[in-house]
């Protein structure tokens, strides 16, 4: 049978290979190019370019190249405008990034699947807040309003959070907004205060409401600056301020991007930190434990299928060292970090942490504490046949 | 007990001897083997003589798994003539063995792509099928590209 297969597939291309490469092989090739190549090859003929516009192609497109970090950040001393830029494995070269001119003061929420998500601040004076998907790699970029879920004039009583990540299953870029209560009186009930979640899917280019009753049965103050996305989950920290009567504990939410179901993922209980970060190291979640300063405790959760158990990864424990963010990983594992000598100092550096020998390298990057935000990369092509510039409004 | 030996017969009728359990390592081969296991000759009428010496020699190499990856690396980086490649490529899609394919093409995407249009279609002898103002219009959109 294989034998009268294979002389068949001869006799085929036989005649095709006199005048060209057979298109299996084209194929092949095509496959292994680089994104900046593919742009150019699409004029080669019809051919190549329907292959490489396809959205089979797209979606299942990935590169050789190395993944960096993206992060944005402000520095008041220089000026106010937020500043984009890429550290890159290859002895931590830093480069700075352009980012597309739809929407200003944007600064990254996360990237997936070659796709870096930016918003707004509130400070800007922006009727509505903007969420930017970028692609960097083809230089293309879409921004989204984001709706307001309540009046304005109760913003004050209400916060919100937007959430961003692009369906494995599917390779759909979506953003999740969820408005939640920030204010919760000591009397009051708040066993059940209700929470707005909302989807937009780019294919739909359109948001929905989700049946919240799965968030309802705590309160929970999401942190606008503590989110990632892995694999099919977006995971969102927060505080529980069901439990008044103690400090806020901190509890960590997942978002399915396929099945759009919310799930509390079980963290240590010894964790002491105040506030939450999360980032991912390739595949897994990894979240910043700071007891104390000089000491940074790093977690990382091992997900094996059936249970998801949080071991330590390493502790950074230098004098003149506080760690406020870890941005992103290197392929290696190192840290990108958000560092300053002191508590007190209001200007923060970019540094790279090498846990095998506890030395930090700093990149020369200054910037406001707590101004800078990132996330790991690597390239793409979605959005290849989106038109750029779109502008979607509510 | 002696090691058992093909023979496999290249497109210019040339006759090659191979040990069974290298040869084996092509799917195509495998799976004829298993099938038929008399022949004692497999005809492979896609692959020139200058290919198939090629090929073979690839599967009689002498690796450490952990090296096998660094091999076939090099074994592609010495043969680099876009045609030899293709030539190679095209054998072992044949034959699959995937790790000489995707290193023979990943070596060919390796040389073209800072190739111009023209460059492109003369190594993969494609033709140009657009007129002048369509090839524009479709590179104005990433003009920045080229």
């Amino acid at each position: 049978m294989a034998l009268c297969y294979f002389h068949l597939s001869v006799i085929k291309s036989t005649v095709i290979m006199s005048t060209q490469i057979p298109f299996d092989i084209q194929l092949l090739i095509i496959e292994r190019l680089p994104i900046k190549s593919l742009l150019r090859f699409r004029s080669v003929c019809k051919p190549w370019k329907s292959f490489i516009s396809s959205s089979q192609f797209i979606a299942g497109y990935t590169t050789h190249s190395q993944q960096h970090v993206i992060i944005s950040y402000k520095n008041h001393l220089d000026d106010q405008f937020i500043k984009y830029v890429s550290v890159f494995d290859n002895d931590h070269e830093t480069v700075a990034l352009t980012a597309p001119p739809l929407v200003h003061g944007t600064r990254v929420l996360d990237c997936s699947h070659g796709l870096v998500c930016m918003i707004d601040s509130f400070d800007q004076n922006y009727e509505t807040q903007m969420a930017v998907i970028w692609n960097p790699a083809i230089k293309k970029s879409i921004a989204v309003a984001v709706p307001d879920a309540v009046d304005p004039l109760q913003q004050f009583w209400f916060g919100s959070v937007v959430g961003f990540g692009v369906c494995p299953a599917t390779m759909d870029p979506k953003l999740l907004k969820i408005t939640f209560t920030k204010r919760v009186k000591k009397t009051q009930s708040i066993s059940c205060i209700p929470f707005q979640a909302m989807v937009f899917t780019l294919s739909s280019r359109q948001w929905r409401c989700l049946s919240t009753n799965q968030l309802s049965r705590k309160s929970i103050l999401f942190d606008d600056a503590c989110q990632t996305v892995i694999g099919q989950f977006i995971y969102l920290g927060g505080y529980d301020c069901s439990v008044l009567d103690d400090e806020l504990r901190p509890l960590i939410m997942s978002f399915d991007l396929s099945t759009h179901e919310f799930a509390e993922v079980d963290i240590p209980s010894s964790l002491h930190y105040q506030y939450l970060n999360l980032s991912r190291l390739r595949e897994s979640l990894v979240l910043l434990d700071i007891p104390t300063i000089h000491i940074c405790h790093v977690w990382m959760m091992m997900d094996d299928g059936d249970s998801k158990a949080f071991t330590k990864l390493f502790t950074i424990n230098r004098p003149n060292t506080c760690v406020w963010k870890i941005l992103g990983f290197s392929e290696s594992g190192e840290p990108i970090i958000e560092w300053t000598r002191d508590k007190m100092c209001t200007t923060s550096g970019l540094a790279v942490y090498e846990p095998g020998l506890g030395d930090i390298k700093d990149l020369g990057i200054r910037g406001n504490q707590d101004s800078f935000y990132g996330s790991c990369y690597t390239e793409s092509l979605l959005l290849l046949d989106d038109e750029d510039g779109r502008i979607i409004r509510c | 007990m002696s090691k058992k030996t093909l023979t496999l017969m290249s497109k210019d009728k040339q006759l090659f001897n191979i040990e069974e359990h290298l040869a084996v390592q092509s799917v195509t081969i495998r799976n004829m083997v298993k099938e038929d296991g008399a022949s004692s000759v497999i005809p492979l009428p896609r692959v020139d003589s200058e290919t198939l010496a090629l090929v073979i020699e690839y599967l009689n190499r002498q690796q450490a798994p952990e090296e096998d990856e660094d091999y076939v690396k090099k074994f592609v980086d010495e043969r680099g003539e876009i045609p030899t490649l293709l030539e190679l490529a095209q054998a072992a899609l044949d034959l699959d063995i995937k790790k000489l394919m995707d290193a023979a093409c990943m070596k060919v995407a390796d040389l073209i792509k800072d190739f111009t249009l023209e460059e492109v279609r003369e190594a993969l002898r494609i033709e140009n099928d657009r007129t002048p103002e369509e090839e524009k219009a479709i590179r104005d959109e990433f003009q920045w590209a080229f």
